[in-house]
């Protein structure tokens, strides 16, 4: 097809044109919005584009205001002039002199003739009027196929059936419901769909733009996993040194550290609004909550033989083993101690292999602060219900999200493994000044994975309530 | 032919070249995001190249500023692990040289034990390249040996030891990220291992040749609990390659001759020769070379379709504009006249009491409200009109109302409706029809206010129905704001003053 094929937004004024052209568009920036009656006063065109190059034109277009007055002055014309409908139209559309104060109306109506579909928008909360009957029949004299787009469903569906009953009349059975507010993928393909029934030449850019549409929505949100789980592996890895007893140091640097943490949280946050092409007004974050993180130093301490149970455990049962040899080797007249005593050793060694810088550190009178669980736990919480929230909203939302800290369930469980390999390698934190290793990159496509999921579950979870 | 493979061949390194390039830029921007603006020009050729969003990417790297120091380190890390590789190269030539000597040394300088030297010559070999193979059919994260591993391990030491710019690091992040993950790192570290396998294969057979060529050995077996029946079957087993191949080998009397002490002077030394040198250039040497090219073919040919991962978070934004989904936005046509919004606020002063004559009541484009129509407190007091919207039912109350001059029409509307240049129309004909007596009452503030979701909206909405009224020549005195879905008797008290004298 060598023209571009062109599509018209249509409606009445204030029911979310410019919002759905933003929605397809993901331009937050398109066009103005406002509560006002009559805010688009032009017609502003879109150029979608499959890998550079054009495949559809979206025209945004000023609304129908007084919709009863032109459909009369319409038919006084066609009287006057003694013509069919079409060719009244076209000579209202395109001569100024018989325009008669429907300038805007006008405006839209020659971009309408001028387009091989029309996508014409309904407010769904609000009842199907005079007015709205009369642009329906406006419409069906244009001759163009025209797809209505049932905007706001998502809010109260009081009037919903009554609108389809009603385009049904005028034989429009195709309807999309589409809201610009709340976004669904599902119902964006299903647009694109059922406009490509609607015309000739339609099919196979629509097609295009689906197949990129969906690539894009699995890079978004492969991107978003990778941009939380880079979070998560900075913050788990971050540390600050101390001298050991220097309790107001200690202090410094546990507030410097939670400053970082925050610092790189709102990173995270900006490279993700990014990624979803939204801004800092989309979101209202709640003050992130810290538990006061310490690393404990001491490796025979309860708490870190719980935190690290698994490894002490192993490192035990592999000394008692040994201990065990040597008691039967000394023919058991020495059973107890030496059990014990191995026990004491193969955890030494499997400690000093894990935290032999800490020890050194130890010895040299170096404590560190680290990040604890309930943190991480609640930073992950909180950018998955973001990125969630981001993935189902329109970009002609203007109220923004609010961040609420919540509960990640079991993923987080499936993360701490490798968090905690996190909390031994230093120089996996951006946050250290280190030098970064490749085994990060590897660490970060390991939990990147049940992030995702765990990112398309919250999504659903979302769409069904 | 070798023509266009050149040319595929040059195709294929600058491909792989210019996804090195792109990574290396990603790792560089990651840490320091370039300004806006700052990549225009590239991102313009990259748009006008053509092309999928991978070769964009690709060619918008080439076109910044960075790719020329970046092309420069990578060519310089890669001029490092070429001559690491040859330093090992050497050292491994060396060292199978050396055990080489090691294994044809015996104590009186004479006799050799063939088969303790065939095993010390290929033992470990064997061994590594059986083990390389089961980790080959294990599916695992291994990759390629530990000497591939360890070369790369090597230059990577070698390269961070020296403190290197930004681009250096950038460079090197690159290309360890691509030399170590997926298949195509895990066979170019297995083409290393061979390689270098190959070459301490290849140093033992030469000096094996060497010192048969210079030195007199007598090739030799002994048992103390075997039988000469193994050692014929052994051999036979190690010569039926060379043989079959045209190489002489010993044969059972040669094997008899040999065992240690016997009658050694029958024996004839070339066939052990030619089968220790067979050995280890059958089984040692092209094997090894063999697993070269083909873990190397394989290593270049995953290399070739190891595309950029575009998911990564910093790919995004470049991807999004070397390959816009959204081209062009423009104005196409409009009116420059700028909207004035009415900035009229709707003031909560009493309406004045209606005229002498009758009050009729109107309700345009609104649902029943939830203290039902008519509103209470109108019931005895004015002549309903019922509720309406279009140009008939329009036409029908304006008719209506002419035939008697009212004392006042009081006009029901929603505030959830947007007030359109359609409800204007109708105001100022209505309002003309009832001789300027008309009261506009705005109904469904709470549930506007609700829709609109803040205040700032709602009173916008409020200004915006002022502005439909003044724009119909109705006072601000003669517009009120009382909700009919309030509970009736607080609604009743509010409306019967609108109605009554």
């Amino acid at each position: 097809m060598s023209r571009v094929p062109a599509v018209a937004v249509i409606g009445h004024t204030n029911v979310g044109k410019t919002s759905l052209m933003r929605t397809l568009t993901r331009e937050r920036s398109f066009g103005e919005i406002s509560a006002h009656p009559a805010t688009t006063r032009h017609v502003e065109l879109a150029e979608l584009a499959v890998a550079g190059r054009p495949i559809l034109h979206l025209f945004d277009t000023p609304g129908f205001e007084d919709s009863s007055g032109l459909l009369a002055h319409i038919e006084r014309l066609r009287a006057q002039r003694g013509e069919d409908w079409l060719e009244s139209l076209r000579a209202f559309a395109s001569e100024a002199k018989l325009h008669a104060g429907f300038s805007q109306e006008a405006m839209a109506l020659r971009q309408i003739l001028q387009s091989d579909v029309l996508l014409y928008v309904v407010d769904a909360r609000d009842a199907v009027r005079a007015k709205h009957r009369d642009e329906l029949e406006l419409l069906g004299r244009t001759a163009r196929p025209v797809l209505p787009v049932l905007n706001f469903i998502t809010h109260d569906t009081g009037h919903e059936s009554e609108w389809r009953e009603q385009l049904a009349r005028v034989n429009m059975h195709a309807v999309v419901p589409f809201d610009t507010v709340v976004y669904r993928e599902n119902d964006e393909i299903t647009l694109y769909t059922k406009m490509a029934t609607l015309a000739d030449g339609l099919n196979a850019p629509l097609s295009q733009l689906i197949e990129q549409l969906r690539t894009a929505r699995a890079a978004l949100r492969r991107s978003s996993a990778t941009l939380i789980a880079e979070l998560l592996i900075d913050v788990a890895a971050a540390r600050r040194a101390y001298p050991v007893k220097d309790e107001d140091q200690k202090a410094s640097e546990a507030a410097r550290l939670q400053d970082m943490v925050r610092t790189r949280e709102r990173q995270a946050v900006d490279a993700l609004l990014k990624l979803h092409r939204f801004a800092d007004q989309d979101y209202a974050p709640a003050e992130l909550p810290f538990a006061h993180g310490e690393w404990q130093q001491d490796l025979f301490d309860p708490e870190v033989l719980e935190q690290f149970g698994f490894n002490a455990t192993r490192a035990l049962a592999t000394g008692a083993a040994a201990g065990l040899v040597i008691d039967l080797v000394a023919g058991g007249l020495t059973l107890g101690a030496a059990a014990a005593t191995g026990a004491g050793i193969g955890f030494a060694i499997d400690s000093i292999r894990r935290y032999g810088k800490q020890v050194v550190a130890t010895i040299q009178g170096q404590a560190e602060v680290t990040v604890d669980d309930a943190t991480l736990h609640s930073l992950l919480a909180r950018e998955v219900v973001l990125t969630a929230a981001l993935l189902g909203r329109g970009h002609a939302a203007q109220r923004p999200i609010v961040g609420e800290v919540t509960e990640s369930g079991d993923l987080f469980q499936r993360l701490a493994p490798t968090l905690r390999k996190a909390r031994r390698q230093k120089d996996w934190s951006t946050l250290n000044d280190a030098r970064l290793t490749t085994s990060r990159a590897a660490a970060i496509r390991t939990i990147a994975t049940p992030i995702e999921t765990a990112i398309s579950d919250e999504r659903k979870n979302t769409e069904e309530v | 032919m070798w023509n266009t493979a050149t040319v595929g061949g040059k195709a294929r390194k600058g491909v792989a070249l210019g996804r090195l390039l792109a990574e290396a830029t990603r790792v560089l921007e990651t840490g320091d995001p370039v300004a806006a603006n700052a990549d225009g020009p590239a991102i313009t050729a990259a748009q006008r190249s053509g092309g999928s969003t991978e070769d964009r990417i690709v060619k918008r790297a080439h076109g910044l500023p960075s790719a020329t120091p970046l092309l420069r380190e990578i060519n310089s890390l890669r001029a490092i692990l070429r001559g690491l590789i040859v330093l090992l190269i050497v050292v491994a030539g060396l060292a199978g040289a050396a055990t080489a000597r090691t294994a044809l040394t015996t104590d009186d300088g004479t006799t050799v034990n063939f088969f303790w030297a065939i095993a010390s010559l290929l033992g470990l070999h064997a061994a590594s390249f059986l083990v390389w193979i089961v980790l080959l059919l294990v599916p695992s994260k291994s990759s390629g040996g530990t000497l591939g591993r360890t070369a790369i391990w090597l230059w990577r030491v070698a390269v961070e030891r020296v403190r290197g710019n930004r681009h250096r690091l950038a460079a090197l992040q690159a290309m360890l990220g691509r030399f170590s993950s997926g298949s195509a790192g895990r066979w170019l570290a297995g083409s290393l291992t061979h390689g270098l396998w190959a070459a301490y294969l290849f140093g033992a057979l030469l000096m094996v040749i060497a010192l048969l060529s210079a030195q007199s050995y007598v090739f030799i077996w002994e048992t103390t609990i075997l039988d000469i029946g193994t050692y014929t079957r052994l051999t036979q087993l190690l010569g039926a390659l060379p043989s079959a191949l045209g190489v002489s080998t010993p044969d059972a009397a040669a094997v008899a001759a040999a065992q240690w002490p016997g009658n050694l002077a029958t024996t004839d030394q070339t066939v052990w020769s030619s089968l220790l040198v067979a050995a280890l250039l059958l089984y040692g040497v092209l094997p090894r070379l063999a697993a070269v090219v083909v873990t190397a073919l394989l290593a270049r040919h995953r290399y070739g379709k190891a595309r950029l991962d575009l998911s990564e978070p910093s790919y995004a934004e470049p991807a999004l504009r070397v390959s816009p989904t959204v081209t062009a936005t423009e104005v196409v046509a409009g009116d420059d006249e700028p909207p004035s919004w009415s900035t009229a606020q709707l003031e909560q002063q009493t309406v004045a009491p209606p005229e002498p004559g009758p009050v009729y009541l109107f309700g345009w484009e609104i649902d029943a409200p939830r203290s039902g129509w008519p509103p209470p407190g109108t019931a005895h007091h004015t002549q309903d009109l019922g509720r309406g919207d279009g140009h008939a039912d329009l036409q029908r109350a304006i008719d209506v109302i002419r035939a008697t001059k009212p004392g006042r029409l009081l006009v029901v509307t929603d505030l959830r409706q947007t007030p359109d240049r359609g409800v204007t129309a109708a105001l100022r004909s209505l309002r003309e029809a009832a001789h300027g007596r008309l009261v506009l009452l705005l109904t469904g503030e709470d549930a506007m206010r609700q829709r609109m979701g803040t205040d700032a909206a709602a009173r916008t909405r409020l200004a915006d129905w002022a502005g439909a009224g003044l724009a119909a020549e109705i006072d601000t005195n003669n517009m009120t704001v009382i909700d009919l879905d309030a509970p009736p008797e607080e609604t009743a008290a509010a409306v019967t003053s609108l109605v009554t004298r």
